[in-house]
Order: structure tokens, then C-alpha cells, then sequence
């Protein structure tokens, strides 16, 4: 009995088992029909395999060069050649956090110039105690808008004169008991 | 390339499998033009994912799959091409062929090649793969990630399709 097609093939391709194998061939030395059918299959690889004879050197040496060209230009991309894929709620989070911090920036720079405009007139104030007169003092103090702590030293030497006031004196006589 | 050592086992690899893969892509789409550039990107794969193999038969089997599913994009791009084609056409304006149309029309199909485009893409990658790859039914299950029994059936299932083919093309030209 003939074998099935799908049993001639795989024994084609040398896909059965030894005793398959040597059943198939003591069949097919007597049997013309089966030979026919392998003929067929050889018939089928011979044409399949007469067109692999393709040249693909050139296409071996082409390929190679469009990957190595592909490297290169990948290579090439510089610093600012690159792209960033940041993602919309990153760049949403990050605009808010910038403002945020340029607002509490400009804040502080600004109480900080205030607080420096007072230490400015502290200084002026300590520089002019030794001359002023207690009336220019109050006007002085008068014309602020903010407050001022003012630190007031008495002339080393003793010589009130130059205050002439006796509220003044005062003052230093009860800080002395 | 990249370091030294490793552009040199890429430069091995290529020189190794290059050749199979290139005939398995040709006979697969029978176009050289398409299949070098189905060849290049599969490479460029293997080199931007830098992987190792243990052997050489893995990097094979690995490459020829990755040819495998570019084959199969490009096939289901022609076909949707050819359908909207076929639609464009038959509205009564003169449609002028594309560059990729026009390539392969310049590449002539020889009898057999003709024949293979005609089979089904199933049954072709196997026969493909078996004739022109020279593996065994093991190796073409593995790759393709179907059965043994199922390779069996579509090995010889593509064999009388084609035998059918052979003959008809023969008797057309």
C-alpha cells in the first residue's frame, strides 16, 4: 500500500523515523507511482533551488554600508541636536513651581532693600548724634514713616553741654544709680 | 561602530547571516530592493539592542523572526496599498504608480518566483524557510512558533500548491 503524500514529503526531507525510512524505500524500488510523486518533490526543489543563484556580494557590501552610514549619522546628533520628550503635567508642575519661586524671590529682594534703607539712617543717625540737637532729633523721627531703633552713646568725656538738655541728663543719671 | 570588540562580533554575525537572511527576504517578497531594507533595519535591531547570543544559531533564529515580522508588516502595507488601488481605480481619473510600484514592476519575477508570491504567506514561510533556509521542521516550528505537526502539514501542503503553480505559469508563458 502506498504511502500518503504528507508521509512521502516528510520522508523527502529526511523528517522520519529509521524504520519509516527503510519501509518507504522498499516501497518506492518497486512502486513507479510513488516514484513519480518524489520525482515531482525533487522537480519542485531543483527549480526552487536553481533561482537561489543570486550574486549578493554587492548587496552584502551596500547593506553594511547603509548600517554603518545610520551609526554614524545617530552618532553625529550633538547636544543640541536632541530631542526631549517631556510629558505635558511635568512641564505644567514645573512652570508653576518656577513662578512660584521667582514671586518668593522678588518678595524677599524687596524686604531686604526696606531693611537696608533703615540701617542706612541708623548709620547716618549714629554719625550725626555728636552734633544734633535734640529738637532736629525729634524732627528727625517725626518725618519716618516706619520705626526706627535708635541707639544713642553719650561723648566719652563727660561734656553734656553739647545736648544742653536736661531730660537728657536725666536719663543718664537714673541708667548710672 | 561602537567598541571595538563588540563591532567586531556585529561584523561576525553579519558576515555569518547575512547571506541566509537576504534569500530567505527575496524569495519571501521577491524584490531585492525591499529586502535589502528589510535586512537593514532587522540588523540595525540587533545592533541598537545589543544583544547576546550563547550561539550563533540563536542569533540566526532571532534575526530570521525579526525579518519574519517585517516581511508580514510589509506585506499587510501592500495589501492595504493594493486594495485602496483597486479602489482609486476604478474612479474614472488617470492615478499615476508610485516609486515602490514602479520598482517592482522593473524587477521581472521568473516563473518560480511568481509562483511563490502567489502562495499564501503561511505555507510560503514555510517552504521559504525549509528550501532556502535549509533548516529542519524543528528549527522552522521554532522560529515561526507553530507545531511540528503543523510545519509537517504546511511543508507539504505548499509543495503541491506549488506544483500546481509551476504548471500553470509554465503554461502561461
Amino acid at each position: 500500500m502506498c504511502p500518503d503524500d504528507q508521509i512521502l514529503s516528510q520522508y523527502f526531507d529526511g523528517e522520519v523515523d529509521l524504520s519509516t525510512k527503510e519501509m518507504i524505500e522498499s516501497h518506492v524500488d518497486d512502486c513507479w507511482r510513488c516514484r513519480k510523486r518524489i520525482e515531482a518533490f525533487t522537480n519542485i526543489r531543483f527549480k526552487m533551488l536553481e533561482e537561489d543563484e543570486i550574486d549578493i556580494d554587492s548587496e552584502k557590501e551596500q547593506v553594511y554600508r547603509k548600517i554603518e552610514n545610520d551609526y554614524r549619522f545617530r552618532q553625529r546628533k550633538g547636544f543640541w541636536d536632541k530631542k526631549w520628550l517631556i510629558p505635558a503635567p511635568v512641564v505644567v508642575v514645573s512652570s508653576i513651581v518656577i513662578c512660584i519661586l521667582f514671586s518668593a524671590l522678588f518678595v524677599t529682594l524687596g524686604m531686604n532693600q526696606k531693611n537696608t534703607i533703615a540701617l542706612k539712617q541708623q548709620r547716618a543717625l549714629h554719625i550725626q548724634m555728636n552734633e544734633i540737637q535734640l529738637d532736629d532729633l525729634n524732627q528727625f523721627f517725626d518725618s519716618q514713616d516706619f520705626m526706627i531703633e535708635a541707639k544713642m552713646e553719650l561723648p566719652a568725656q563727660g561734656d553734656f553741654s553739647i545736648m544742653g538738655e536736661p531730660q537728657l541728663l536725666r536719663a543718664v543719671d537714673s541708667k548710672r544709680r | 561602530m561602537r567598541k571595538d570588540s563588540e563591532s567586531v562580533e556585529f561584523t561576525r554575525i553579519y558576515n555569518t547571516i547575512f547571506p541566509t537572511l537576504i534569500r530567505i527576504a527575496y524569495h519571501m517578497t521577491g524584490s531585492m530592493t525591499i529586502s535589502e531594507d528589510i535586512c537593514q533595519e532587522a540588523f540595525i535591531k540587533l545592533y541598537q539592542r545589543n544583544k547576546s547570543f550563547p550561539d550563533k544559531d540563536q542569533a540566526k533564529y532571532w534575526l530570521i523572526r525579526v525579518v519574519k515580522n517585517l516581511i508580514f508588516n510589509y506585506e499587510k502595507r501592500k495589501t492595504r496599498e493594493r486594495k485602496a488601488y483597486q479602489r482609486v481605480l476604478q474612479q474614472p481619473r488617470r492615478i499615476e504608480p508610485s516609486g515602490e510600484t514602479e520598482v517592482l514592476k522593473k524587477e521581472k519575477l521568473s516563473i518560480i518566483q511568481n509562483s511563490l508570491q502567489k502562495l499564501p504567506y503561511k505555507l510560503r514561510s514555510v517552504i521559504i524557510l525549509k528550501e532556502y533556509g535549509r533548516m529542519n521542521y524543528r528549527e522552522i516550528a521554532k522560529i515561526l512558533g507553530i507545531s511540528e505537526g503543523n510545519v509537517k502539514v504546511r511543508v507539504h501542503r505548499a509543495r503541491e500548491m506549488l506544483s500546481v503553480l509551476i504548471k500553470e505559469n509554465d503554461y502561461v508563458s
